[in-house]
């Protein structure tokens, strides 16, 4: 065909930046989609008081023992009822006072067993041990375990549960 | 010219080029004969349109999940919650239409220009087995929302595929996944849609395109002999990134305007007459509508027999008769799906038949629940384990009026209408449960208890209720009502705190008591002393009567058991459902209304009395 160099440089450039417009709104459009988890937040919440057990449940020793966690759980579109959301371990001071620690390991996640012969917190994944009090023994988790906050009203037990990041030094909660 | 165009380039781009020829290939490879044309767009258009499909529907399988507890609640997630959902999945579901429409574009273009000509049967071939993977994915795909629209449509779908002779039965139940509907006719047709389909059609393309850059484009009919071809880029090229830009901004304009439907989930306990196929489907299912029309004839038969002809075209369309013949049968086939379709239209949207008007009315009540659905979804309560359907079932403000148009209409009206809208099939014989419990109520039933309770003059006298409705109209409280309406019309403001004092007693969520007023209720009510020294007999002379304890009241017993009607918790949940299943026990011996006990579940009964008593979710403005 006779034509002007011009205008077959222009009608290129127009069909590639026509293509490049259909190719790539599409993808964006894709892309924020597929962004949704970072883009769309849950909404804040106030704090839990999550009931966990009796007064009478946790020796008077100071044994700890561990329990389930039951709350409402909102999965996607399913509002799950009293659903296992974790597991925390209590221990009775002898002054009547409740601790609380997530039994998950700071490490790597792996639910924490105590020896009570040995009387130490043990996690089976990678071995990382702490004291009674929660305290690191050795430097397999990078932080303490991590405590929560306890309410004891009536003889029930209630924990303010959270799940916080792991293999970070410092305790910061998942939100 | 590879070579030339190559030099030309640098860096990267020539780099790249030298390795894979990419961006030199393409041009050389396909020639347009006789220079470019807009209609020789269809192909690229639709290629464009399946890449898309492709995007969004790997997009929207990252979101989706294939069980009958899940489908519809997942889907309802990405239209209603997720970022972008609505406009993905608007993108998914009308990129279909759009292909149907260029599919169609392109089989008249095909026909017209003869393109099949030349050797190019198969190409021609592969493009109508393509055309029909379409159909079979638009079909699967209707299902997955897993709404009452997909399943019923589906149900007949399976249906069509059970009418085929001998092997039917076994395709259907290999389909379904079993004998019926359930979470594997969710994932056997998830698989079909999302993976063997694509890949199939895939393979097509592909073999497809190359038998196209074999033979090259078909000539059109109108060009000479010796025509010079021209190379696809950029002059085609530029017209078919047009039309797919074109086609893309009206798929989203569709996706915006009027976002993919989503009806109602699928519930095999309620009937759904508004069910129909996609638009492309009309016509078929129009023929399958002619009263006595077989199954296989209609839905296999014909449009099997009309494939078999298109498929033949290349054979017929031999010189200017045949050539004719071709375009006639095409034009013809085209001509009578549009009628079909337009007819099926008319008919459901139009036509002031019968089953115009139910298909309307069906298609309302659908999308009135869909809208319900939703906002029952979106409340803090969630979507409970068991599935967004269950949601609906125990849904006052959905079933009450169902449960009441059949259970409760014969007698009662409701805001005039048979509770869901239609008109009464008999005279009412009952008051009309519109506004019950309201303020307005109870001040008519004070002031004008004749009017309100009217309708109990029709009861036919060979009722057995016929006596007890005379006793109503003419008893205590018709006295009642007369003896005091002038003084308490005079005192609007003591009526007004009389009545908000046994508005208050029902308890209802939806009513906002004043309780400025109750202190002055409570006394006339007790007293029964107004302004002026007039005075009223006490409703807790002849009611028996404890007052709620809400509001900062006492919750006291003031009127002792007696003949007339239980005043206690008046119009409030209980109160009705009592009502319903055993008014006697209200009423006494002036009762004339059937006891429901028997005949509706107390599901049912607490159903209707919460819809009556506006005891549902309702969402925050």
């Amino acid at each position: 065909m006779t034509e002007s160099p011009d205008r077959r440089g222009a009608l290129r450039r127009a069909a590639a930046v026509l293509w490049a417009a259909v190719a790539a709104i599409p993808a964006g459009l894709g892309t924020i989609f597929a962004l949704d988890p970072i883009l769309r937040r849950k909404a804040a919440t106030g704090p839990r008081r999550d009931r966990v057990t009796t007064l009478d449940a946790l020796p008077e020793d100071g044994t700890p023992v561990d329990f389930p966690v039951l709350a409402d759980k909102v999965d996607a579109w399913n509002k799950f009822r009293k659903t296992e959301i974790g597991r925390v371990w209590l221990r009775k001071m002898p002054n009547g006072q409740v601790l609380a620690w997530n039994a998950r390991c700071p490490h790597v996640g792996g639910l924490i067993d105590y020896k009570p012969g040995a009387d130490e917190f043990v996690c089976p994944l990678h071995h990382s041990l702490f004291k009674p009090d929660g305290e690191r023994i050795n430097e397999v988790a990078p932080r303490a375990m991590d405590s929560l906050d306890v309410e004891v009203e009536d003889g029930v037990v209630y924990v303010a549960y959270a799940d916080f990041k792991l293999n970070v030094p410092s305790k910061e909660e998942i939100g | 010219m590879t070579v030339s165009e190559s030099t030309e380039r640098t860096g990267v781009v020539s780099w790249i080029d030298e390795r894979t020829g990419l961006f030199s290939r393409s041009r050389e490879d396909i020639a347009i004969p006789g220079g470019p044309r807009w209609r020789y767009g269809c192909p690229a258009v639709l290629a464009f349109l399946f890449a898309l499909e492709l995007l969004t529907g790997l997009l929207l399988w990252a979101a989706y999940s294939p069980s009958a507890r899940t489908a519809w609640e997942s889907v309802f997630y990405i239209e209603h919650v997720m970022v972008m959902g609505s406009l993905v999945r608007g993108v998914h579901h009308y990129a279909t239409h759009a292909m149907v429409v260029w599919a169609g574009l392109y089989l008249l273009q095909t026909v017209w220009d003869g393109t099949y000509r030349g050797k190019r049967e198969v190409i021609y071939w592969l493009g109508l087995v393509m055309l029909a993977l379409l159909f079979v994915f638009s079909q699967t795909g209707y299902l997955l929302p897993w709404d009452q629209r997909g399943y019923t449509a589906s149900q007949v779908a399976t249906e069509i595929v059970a009418s085929t002779p001998v092997v039917g039965e076994a395709m259907q139940r290999i389909a379904k996944g079993g004998t019926d509907f359930g979470h594997h006719t969710l994932t056997r047709f998830f698989a079909l849609h999302a993976g063997l389909l694509p890949i199939l059609f895939t393979i097509l393309a592909v073999f497809r395109w190359k038998l196209t850059k074999r033979h090259g484009y078909g000539p059109a009919r109108d060009l000479p002999k010796q025509h010079e071809a021209v190379s696809y880029w950029p002059d085609q090229a530029v017209r078919d990134g047009l039309l797919s830009l074109l086609t893309f901004g009206v798929v989203i304009a569709l996706a915006v305007i009027e976002t993919a439907p989503l009806g109602p989930p699928a519930d095999p306990t309620v009937s759904y007459e508004a069910a129909r196929p996609e638009w492309w489907f009309l016509p078929v299912f129009r023929i399958l509508h002619i009263p006595g029309m077989d199954t296989f004839l209609a839905a296999q038969g014909i449009p099997g027999a009309i494939f078999g002809v298109l498929a033949i075209l290349p054979f017929i369309d031999r010189g200017q008769a045949g050539r004719w013949v071709a375009r006639g049968f095409v034009g013809l086939v085209f001509v009578a799906l549009g009628g079909l379709l337009g007819l099926t239209l008319y008919e459901d949207l139009v036509a002031d038949s019968e089953s115009g008007r139910s298909f309307r009315a069906s298609y309302d009540k659908g999308e009135q629940d869909a809208n319900r659905i939703v906002a029952l979804s979106l409340s803090p309560d969630g979507i409970p384990v068991d599935g967004a359907a269950v949601l609906l079932r125990n849904d006052p403000l959905t079933q009450g009026p169902v449960l009441f148009a059949q259970y409760c209409s014969g007698c009662h009206p409701y805001s005039g209408h048979d509770g869901l809208g239609g008109e009464l099939e008999v005279l009412a014989s009952a008051p009309d449960l519109g506004n019950f419990g309201s303020r307005e109520w109870i001040t008519q039933s004070l002031v004008a208890f004749d009017t309100q309770f009217a309708n109990l003059a029709n009861v036919p006298e060979e009722s057995e209720f016929a006596e007890a409705a005379a006793t109503i109209l003419e008893g205590d409280m018709a006295y009642w009502s007369e003896d005091h309406r002038d003084i308490l019309n005079e005192r609007p403001e003591e009526l007004s705190a009389l009545v908000e004092y046994i508005v208050a007693q029902s308890g209802r969520p939806d009513v906002t008591v004043d309780e400025s007023k109750l202190t002055k209720g409570r006394e006339i009510f007790v007293d029964g002393i107004l302004s002026n020294d007039a005075e009223l007999s006490l409703c807790i002379d002849c009611h028996e009567f404890q007052e709620a304890n809400t509001f900062g009241l006492a919750g006291e017993v003031l009127g002792e058991e007696n003949y007339a009607p239980i005043l206690t918790g008046y119009g409030s949940t209980a109160w009705v459902r009592r009502m319903i299943s055993d008014p006697a026990s209200h009423y006494g011996d002036n009762n004339a209304m059937p006891a429901f006990a028997s005949q509706l579940s107390e599901q049912q009964i607490n159903l209707i009395a919460r819809w009556l008593t506006g005891d549902y979710y309702v969402p925050a403005q």
